[in-house]
């Protein structure tokens, strides 16, 4: 199908490459080198057979029984959480530390936001052997001081980034202009489906192994396709890397669900798709959250990771034509179901997917006894632990 | 060789602001209007403090229309472009913008995050207006992309002397520099441009062989001060370096 692969760079009207020239040449070149991998037998076997041993896939699909009971439907939790590192991020971060290496890159830069994949590459870049730095906002670094701790451990340079509203945002800019300056020797290892072509292509590509377990494991498991697939959307790497393998599969309900923060009628949010409007921020045409003049706004999430004020073009794409269902649920919804989770089923989910915890939980009314939902647990929730705890006692 | 002078819109307050550009008008053939962005990704953390300063203060691309007409009612022989990177003119919508840029007698615009794939509809509109489109070339284009920066620009090209963004340096590697800068001439046949680290005399002698240079970072320095003597007396000694070289050319 035509929307499958980008053309020209742009899914519709999204996408593209809106960045300063001196990088152009650097994206045409990488797409060159993923084109030619993407086809290259030797390249996978290697990819896949880290996955295996070293990421520890494929992932289980679990049927959650006590949260199902809970809901009053058929969950199943796609256990992302444990994967080396702890999220899905480990993913793309090996794959593109992969691609750099054959690219002859020595050098690799990347942004985090909750940490996790700035963990994953620090992870990727000491197994293959790339000199590493890790930008993070510094109110990130303050949120989430062990992962800076653990990126530091794994003998990645990490740089916390006072600009801006010093957050997800502010760190991605920070590596565009390192990127920018370095461009002959680094690879720029983007942790989501965002930025220009060909990022958010390749970003799914080496998340859609989570979609294409997830269907294959749901056969052996129900011999049938489920009802509801739903994941968090943040950038939407993850979401994108479960529902891609189901984007024609029609009858597979996909639902993406966003940072609803204090509420969407206040300003205190990250819903990009359900609460922005099209704009073009860090080299994509999508939504984004911006003022009159144009200006990108600041963003609130009780998750580090969902909290930016963009998203994957393709998200936008997939909104456009109606395949995709986004909503939002609010900090405190995503609290509460980090809670549920943990008591009923001994799994501490990421705030990141207690997002999509949240949203099953919302409309727990509205399934009936065979529905069968797939939920991509994308994280586990040991990063926010103390968090949460002094959130809790701050109320 | 033409001085083009960088700053940005309403830094450090909109009122104060005037002041700084008229003076940049008097010894500069072209003022390159900066517009506040939030995020700012071409720029160093000089201009980016100036962005921080020009926002807080209420400057915006509407703004700016406001004050290009002003200036260029005192400064009629002077070209004014706005800078501006690509999002705010995307939600002013391009037509409204070139329409108003256009009545505010502006010449035309640089977009840093617009290159010539994504241009190709502004720059036409653009130039069937009679506006003067300028995009970026870097060290990194080679020749089949300088030929697509050629064709979307209108009279001039910018040449970015370095790999990286925005900012005063110390030293410049004026050989490979000139090097860029030759080719991207051969193969466009437009004014070129130089600009980004480009900081004191020494450079702007380095650089004779410009059709044009720019200097941003260092003047918006002495606006981050407040000290529009120190800006003058800069300004007026690089100005007699340019006009050293002017002589001395055919």
């Amino acid at each position: 199908m035509s929307y499958l692969y980008p053309i020209n760079g742009k899914f519709g009207e999204f996408g593209g490459k809106y960045v300063p020239e001196t990088l152009m040449k650097a994206l045409e070149e990488l797409e060159e080198s993923y084109l030619k991998i993407k086809e290259d037998k030797e390249f996978w076997e290697e990819f896949n057979l880290l996955l295996k041993d070293y990421v520890g896939r494929p992932t289980p699909l679990y049927f959650a029984e006590n949260f199902s009971r809970y809901i009053g439907c058929k969950v199943f939790l796609k256990r992302e959480d444990l994967n080396h590192t702890g999220a899905h991020k480990i993913n793309n971060a090996l794959g593109q530390a992969l691609l750099a290496k054959k690219m002859g890159k020595t050098r690799i830069i990347a942004e985090t936001g909750a940490g996790q994949h700035g963990v994953a590459t620090a992870t990727a870049c000491a197994k293959v052997g790339l000199k590493c730095r890790v930008y993070m906002g510094k109110e990130d670094a303050q949120r989430q001081a062990l992962n800076v701790f653990r990126m530091k451990l794994l003998g990645a340079e990490v740089v916390e980034v006072e600009s801006g509203s010093q957050t997800l945002k502010d760190a991605i800019n920070e590596a565009i202009r390192d990127w920018v300056t370095n461009v002959e020797n680094t690879h720029y290892i983007i942790g989501s489906v965002v930025g220009p072509h060909p990022y958010p292509m390749i970003v799914r590509d080496f998340q859609a192994v989570i979609g294409k377990e997830v269907k294959k494991q749901i056969m052996e498991k129900i011999g049938r396709l489920p009802d509801i697939i739903v994941a968090c959307v943040g950038g939407g790497s993850n979401a994108m890397g479960i529902m891609y393998p189901f984007i024609e599969n029609k009858n597979v309900k996909l639902v993406g669900v966003e940072a609803g923060g204090l509420g969407i009628n206040t300003n205190k949010h990250a819903a990009s798709l359900c609460a922005g409007e099209v704009g073009v921020l860090h080299g994509a045409k999508s939504y984004v959250l911006q003022d009159e003049n144009g200006n990108i706004m600041p963003t609130h999430s009780i998750s580090a990771g969902l909290d930016y004020p963009g998203v994957g073009p393709e998200h936008a794409f997939l909104k456009e034509i109606k395949r995709v269902n986004y909503t939002y649920v609010t900090d405190k919804e995503a609290l509460e179901a980090f809670k549920v989770l943990s008591e009923l089923e001994g799994i501490i989910p990421a705030l990141e997917s207690s997002h999509a915890l949240a949203w099953v939980i919302k409309h727990k009314n509205s399934f009936s006894k065979d529905t069968v939902i797939v939920v991509n647990l994308s994280g586990r929730g040991d990063k926010d632990v103390a968090y949460v705890k002094s959130y809790l006692e701050g109320k | 060789m033409k001085l083009v002078i960088y700053a940005t819109l309403c830094d450090p307050n909109c009122e104060e602001n005037l002041k700084y550009l008229k003076t940049i008008l008097k010894y500069a053939d072209i003022l390159e209007l900066g517009i506040p962005f939030s995020d700012p990704l071409a720029d160093g953390p000089t201009i980016q403090k100036a962005h921080v300063r020009a926002l807080k203060a209420g400057g915006s691309l509407k703004k700016s229309f406001k004050v290009v007409k002003i200036l260029k009612e005192e400064f009629k022989n002077k070209d004014i472009y706005v800078m501006t990177y690509y999002n705010p003119v995307f939600k002013y919508g391009e037509e409204n913008f070139l329409k108003d840029l256009k009545e505010a007698n502006g010449k035309g615009f640089i977009i840093p995050d617009l290159p010539a794939e994504e241009g190709e509809n502004i720059s036409k509109n653009a130039k069937a207006l009679n506006l003067d489109p300028v995009f970026l070339a870097a060290p990194t284009s080679d020749e089949k992309r300088i030929k697509l920066i050629s064709k979307v620009s209108g009279d001039n090209i910018y040449y970015v002397s370095l790999t990286g963004i925005t900012g005063a340096r110390d030293k410049l590697d004026f050989e490979n520099i000139k090097k860029h800068y030759l080719k991207v001439k051969e193969i466009s046949k437009k004014h070129v441009w130089i600009g980004f680290g480009i900081s004191k005399k020494e450079h702007v002698q380095a650089l004779s062989f410009a059709d044009a240079i720019v200097i941003g970072s260092k003047v918006v320095s002495f606006i981050e001060k407040n000290d529009l003597k120190g800006l003058e007396k800069f300004l007026k000694e690089i100005r007699s370096e340019v006009e050293k070289i002017n002589a001395t050319s055919c």
